[in-house]
């Protein structure tokens, strides 16, 4: 009740203030991720309040579940509710092309992370997941030798970022390291516990597995759980996506080999500051996607220095 | 009146109350867009939960429906993707997929006598597996959601007026339901097969019939809501209403039908539908923490059936004790 | 073929000659010759697996002879013979377990599978199906309303409901399987007078029942089977109880299987209730067992025997009232009890006393496991299987062998597996709560030495029954209950069926108290 109250109040407040300089404009933006208890979906949201708490705004996070469904029926709410923006990880590209349409249609700009959708809308900012993955395949390739046995650890089918991370990954063996065995690969869900099972059949499978990509760091540190109770650890090489704070620490002890670091609260931050430019009329919504790209950077135990504590998420 | 009717006030009346509980809390609740779309959400859970309820009925349960939804919408999309055949042939034929696979439901636990639970488990797991395959691929081979823009396809997610078609699609099928289920030989049927099989069996109702064509209904019922979720969604994942099961039970749960059979109709299905999209509209209304809802709605279902069971012993004794008096007068003339 | 048929007796209904029968194996019925005369109510009668159930599964077509030949009303049914077929020609099975649909009305549940439809529409006229049901119930003078739902009704009058479903399917010949096993005395009464309702209608009543006073008194004929054959079909003046159950069991009775004289016995006293009180179910209640007595329980169904009962044994709590078991203040509960030394013998068998899926060895285990585990509480098998054999040869259930599962017994050993689940123990008060329904007539023997010889060796039992001579053969003394008050005590000397019946219904000459 006191929330609604309070909402109520600064709803009274919006409405004295209109008329009244901008910056005293109260604004409502919704975040939906796929789930929010996940360090990649909690950072970027501590960086998108970071810039929020500048500026009057109401900032609400959503769960899905992991679900496109839910997602689609969590931005119907938003719409309904008279959200401003929202800022959205959509769980699959297609299945929120819709929503985000809807939305734009509006005036709700959407900005989305990571995954863009199939149709025009305010922003997409992303990890480069394609420039990345080739980036981590070169250096798999190479510490090898340029021969061996690679597995990956995929995300769920539709999962455009995974994809596009995994085909970035295959380009660059393809193209730099054809003498590369690509051995298996299995969906985990995006998960810790999932990728220990899928691990587990990938060591039990191949007596000399080499390397593995995990699209992601939670998949990452589930298959050096699994490599390190088969006492392989020290043979495979282990490569994760994102850069969490978590698998650092583990790059930093020598389990985890290395990872494509992206700064997700750099990520957040940027999010929500393109939409309170929106908001705020600073800039101008285009004809097609605004792409921001946010540069990863290939955390190994030589390189995982670099990246300060305070940019650690 | 009985015991299903005070049952049903009830819950209408905690609907009404809580409907406008909410639109004092947040103004944006008692909007016309945001009830389309708390109905347009109660109709697709509610489609299902129509076909689950005559299941439910017949002391049976259907854990597949979840799984055809997304069998049928990779259905869907691969007729809309690989062939050019229009809306109005292949939706049909994804509907009678969905009956196909109702009756293989039926037939293994007729035909064999297997559990409910166990068969329709298994085909969950077929179908997910099925649909998984099914899924259209990029020339990579990675499963690629398609975005469909087949336009008479996505005509079934507009609306007519403020409503949308799924909306009266789920009203005019509950209605032809109930009737079906009230007022056809084949409706008492299905009640008398879940009652007591036995004698139903006794009676000359071909039980397997029945049940068979139970398991058809729901599978149609699932098939049908997946072609307005993908054209609500307009596109079709291979994981869509997996999942969903928990949603449609507790529709119909909450509704007055019990897991025990002979018991239950469509009128309580609607209103437990409705009530579940509305807490779940409400508790995003109240910006309460998205982990409550779970809790929320299992808070509920343990609630409405403590409250059957409590009722239930309370309205058997007072049966009983009528009973007795019924006995009185005959007992003294002997 | 046909022209035979025509010249036969046209008195007759039904004429089965020469019917053999075999499930894969051994003859279950051979040779059988049956035959029904129209408007007479017919005994069947026999131990269980004389043939009795197989014979009319026959008749109405749920399974098919496979030899002999079956004429009704001048029809000759082929070997090939179908339930609905036999529907169709009029023969109505009365179940024994009730075939009514729960949750449906009177009305719902008569109409079942054909309900009258609106011209030309596959839709139930809902209104006309009521006033037909209840055109009905008016015409047969039932005290039934057609909206009523099934569920509302007790027992006899759903066994009403079954009638008149037979009925409206214009049935000329009605079965009627052990109906009165699940009735009470009065209400049992209540049928008879129905089933003589239906006799002056024309119709053919077949009456199955392990009771030979309701035999005697109803009958116009009675066909015995014995072990698949037909023994003798007994006319009007050749019946009486003695008779058929001595062609029943090849043997006549010994005087002391059928009489029994009460015995006052005094002594120890095992247990004493004093003004026991349950809200709406008991009413101070005060009675002693003593050792080595037979305490009788007479009253109607829902006099409060069975809550009385559940009561002692700690299963239910009471409100007020104090038990004294064995000299010291007791509060029961059903640990307790067990471990002080009582048996309990439910009411419903299926329900509360087996577990149908497991061996005997095992339902005797579980109710013995402080005897039969070591003390860090694993189970001894050899111990356990010694204990089942033990039960076994005390009660000489039928097959020996402890492993075959109790849901495959016979109704009569299922009912011997509760009662050896006790026994083995050191008992010293028995529970038993109608403990021969659904039994026949040999088992129920086996039965009631059971119980003689556990009150010579000191246990005291209390026997609750709904079987008035199952009361008076057992019991050295009979309570009788009536809406949760000791109405009647019966001590010393005889008692007659009558008089318990009476004080069950209330009908007491003097002061009721």
């Amino acid at each position: 009740m006191n929330r609604a109250k309070s909402m109520l109040f600064s709803v009274a407040l919006s409405v004295m203030a209109t008329g009244a300089a901008q910056a005293q404009t109260a604004y409502k933006i919704g975040y939906i991720p796929t789930s929010i208890g996940q360090a990649l979906t909690q950072a970027w949201r501590s960086g998108a309040e970071k810039v929020f708490k500048e500026s009057n705004v109401t900032f609400q996070a959503y769960d899905a579940n992991m679900k496109a469904e839910t997602q689609v029926t969590l931005m119907d709410d938003l719409i309904n509710q008279g959200y401003n923006a929202i800022i959205l990880q959509p769980a699959d590209a297609a299945a929120l092309t819709a929503s985000v349409k809807k939305a734009e249609a509006k005036g709700i700009p959407v900005i989305t992370l990571n995954t863009d959708t199939l149709l025009p809308h305010a922003a997409n900012v992303t990890m480069d997941d394609s420039g990345s993955g080739y980036l981590i395949g070169e250096k798999i390739g190479e510490s090898l030798g340029g021969k061996g046995n690679v597995a990956i650890i995929q995300s769920p089918p539709g999962a455009q970022a995974g994809i596009d991370r995994e085909k970035g990954f295959r380009a660059a063996l393809a193209k730099s390291y054809p003498n590369i065995k690509i051995v298996g690969a299995q969906n985990a869900l995006w998960v810790k516990d999932k990728a220990i099972e899928v691990m587990n059949s990938f060591l039990q499978v191949n007596k000399d597995l080499d390397a593995v990509f995990a699209v992601n760091d939670n998949m990452a540190e589930g298959a050096t759980i699994a490599a390190e109770s088969a006492g392989r650890l020290g043979q495979i090489k282990i490569w994760g996506f994102n850069g969490q704070k978590s698998t650092l620490t583990l790059i930093e002890q020598g389990k985890i080999t290395g990872t494509a670091y992206t700064n997700a609260f750099n990520q957040g931050g940027t999010a929500a500051k393109y939409a309170m430019e929106l908001l705020t009329g600073v800039k101008k919504k285009g004809a097609k996607t605004e792409i921001i790209v946010v540069p990863p950077f290939a955390a190994t135990k030589d390189t995982v220095a670099q990246i300060k504590a305070e940019d650690r998420w | 009146m009985s015991v299903s009717a005070i049952r049903r006030l009830i819950l209408i009346g905690l609907l009404i109350s809580i409907g406008a509980a909410l639109s004092v809390a947040n103004p944006s609740f008692l909007t016309l867009d945001n009830l389309m779309t708390m109905l347009q959400e109660a109709s697709l859970t509610g489609i299902v939960a129509i076909g689950f309820t005559l299941v439910l009925i017949t002391a049976g349960i259907d854990m597949s429906i979840g799984a055809v939804i997304a069998i049928t919408s990779m259905i869907c999309v691969n007729f809309i993707s690989y062939t050019s055949l229009p809306a109005y042939i292949f939706i049909p034929i994804a509907l009678a997929m969905g009956c196909l696979i109702g009756w293989f439901n039926g037939f293994f636990i007729t035909y064999f006598k297997l559990p409910e639970f166990i068969v329709t488990l298994a085909t969950r797991g077929i179908l997910t597996g099925l649909a998984l395959i099914a899924a259209v691929k990029d020339s990579q081979g990675f499963v690629k959601n398609v975005f469909i823009q087949d336009e008479l396809f996505l005509s079934f997610g507009e609306t007519v007026g403020p409503v949308y078609i799924v909306v009266i699609v789920f009203f005019v099928l509950a209605l032809a339901t109930q009737f079906f289920i009230k007022r056809t030989r084949a409706g008492s049927n299905v009640y008398a097969t879940g009652a007591n099989p036995t004698a139903a069996r006794l009676t000359g109702i071909d039980t397997d019939r029945t049940l068979i064509g139970v398991y058809m209904f729901s599978g149609f019922c699932a098939a049908l809501a997946s072609i307005f979720l993908c054209a609500r969604m307009m596109t079709a994942m291979p994981e869509f209403g997996i999942g969903s099961e928990m949603d449609v039970i507790a529709s119909v749960v909450i509704g007055g039908t019990p897991f025990t059979g002979g018991i239950g109709d469509i009128w309580g299905t609607v209103i437990g539908t409705l009530f579940l999209a509305l807490i779940k509209n409400g508790i995003l209304k109240l910006g309460l923490s998205p982990y409550i809802q779970p809790i929320v709605i299992g808070g509920i279902i343990v609630v409405t059936v403590v409250l059957d069971v409590w009722y239930k012993g309370f309205a058997e004794q007072r049966v009983a004790k009528l009973a007795r008096q019924k006995q009185m007068p005959t007992r003294e003339g002997v | 073929m046909s022209d035979k048929i025509k010249s036969t007796d046209s008195t007759l209904l039904l004429e089965c000659r020469g019917i053999d029968k075999s499930y894969n194996g051994p003859m279950v019925l051979s040779n059988v010759d049956f035959s029904l005369k129209r408007g007479e109510i017919h005994a069947l009668v026999g131990e269980n697996g004389a043939g009795k159930s197989t014979l009319i599964k026959i008749v109405t077509g749920i399974t098919n002879r496979n030899a002999g030949t079956m004429v009704f009303e001048g029809h000759s049914i082929p070997l090939e013979h179908n339930k609905n077929a036999a529907e169709r020609l009029g023969i109505a099975v009365i179940y024994q377990e009730l075939s009514l649909i729960h949750g449906m009305s009177v009305a719902q549940n008569i109409f079942l599978t054909k309900e009258p439809l609106f011209a030309g529409l596959p839709v139930i006229d809902i209104k006309k199906m009521n006033a037909m049901a209840q055109q009905m119930i008016d015409r047969y003078g039932f005290n039934l309303k057609a909206t009523d739902i099934i569920d509302q009704l007790p027992i006899a009058q759903r066994q009403t409901v079954e009638i008149l479903k037979a009925l409206s399917n214009k049935a000329s010949l009605m079965i009627m399987d052990e109906p009165t096993s699940s009735l009470t005395a009065t209400e049992s009464v209540q049928l008879f007078k129905i089933i003589r309702l239906l006799k002056s209608e024309g119709i053919t009543v077949v009456y199955i029942s392990h009771r030979m006073e309701e035999v005697f008194d109803l009958s116009d004929r009675v066909t015995v089977l014995r072990d698949g054959k037909l023994v003798s079909v007994l006319e009007k003046d050749e019946i009486s109880p003695a008779e058929i159950i001595r062609l029943m069991i090849g043997r006549a009775l010994t005087e002391d299987e059928s009489h029994h004289r009460m015995v006052r016995k005094e002594g120890e006293v095992v247990i004493e209730v004093n003004n026991l009180c349950s809200q709406g179910k008991l009413k101070d209640v005060s009675f002693k067992v003593h050792k080595g007595e037979v305490l009788g329980f007479g009253g109607l169904v829902g006099s409060g025997r069975t809550e009385l009962m559940r009561a002692i044994y700690g299963i239910d709590a009471f409100d007020s009232g104090s038990i004294t078991y064995l000299g010291k203040p007791y509060v029961p509960s059903v640990e307790k009890s067990i471990a002080g030394g009582y048996g309990f013998v439910p009411e419903e068998r299926r329900l509360q006393g087996i577990m149908g899926a497991i061996s005997i060895t095992g339902n005797i285990g579980i109710a013995n496991l402080d005897s039969i585990s070591s003390r860090a509480g694993f189970v001894s098998g050899t111990k356990e299987r010694e204990r089942a054999q033990q039960a076994i040869a005390l009660l000489n259930v039928r097959p020996p062998n402890p492993d075959v599962l109790v849901g495959n017994l016979s109704g009569g050993n299922q009912q011997k597996v509760v009662v050896g689940k006790w026994l083995i123990r050191d008992l010293k008060l028995l529970i038993v709560d109608e403990p021969t329904v659904g039994v026949d007539i040999g088992a129920k023997e086996e039965m009631y030495q059971t119980i003689e010889h556990l009150s010579k060796q000191g246990v005291a039992v209390i026997v609750v029954s709904s079987d008035l001579p199952e009361l008076t053969r057992l019991a050295d003394r009979i309570i009788v209950l009536r809406k949760g008050r000791i109405i009647k005590e019966f001590i010393d000397g005889t008692v007659t069926e009558e008089e318990v019946l009476r004080a069950a219904s209330g009908i007491i000459e003097g002061s009721a108290q």
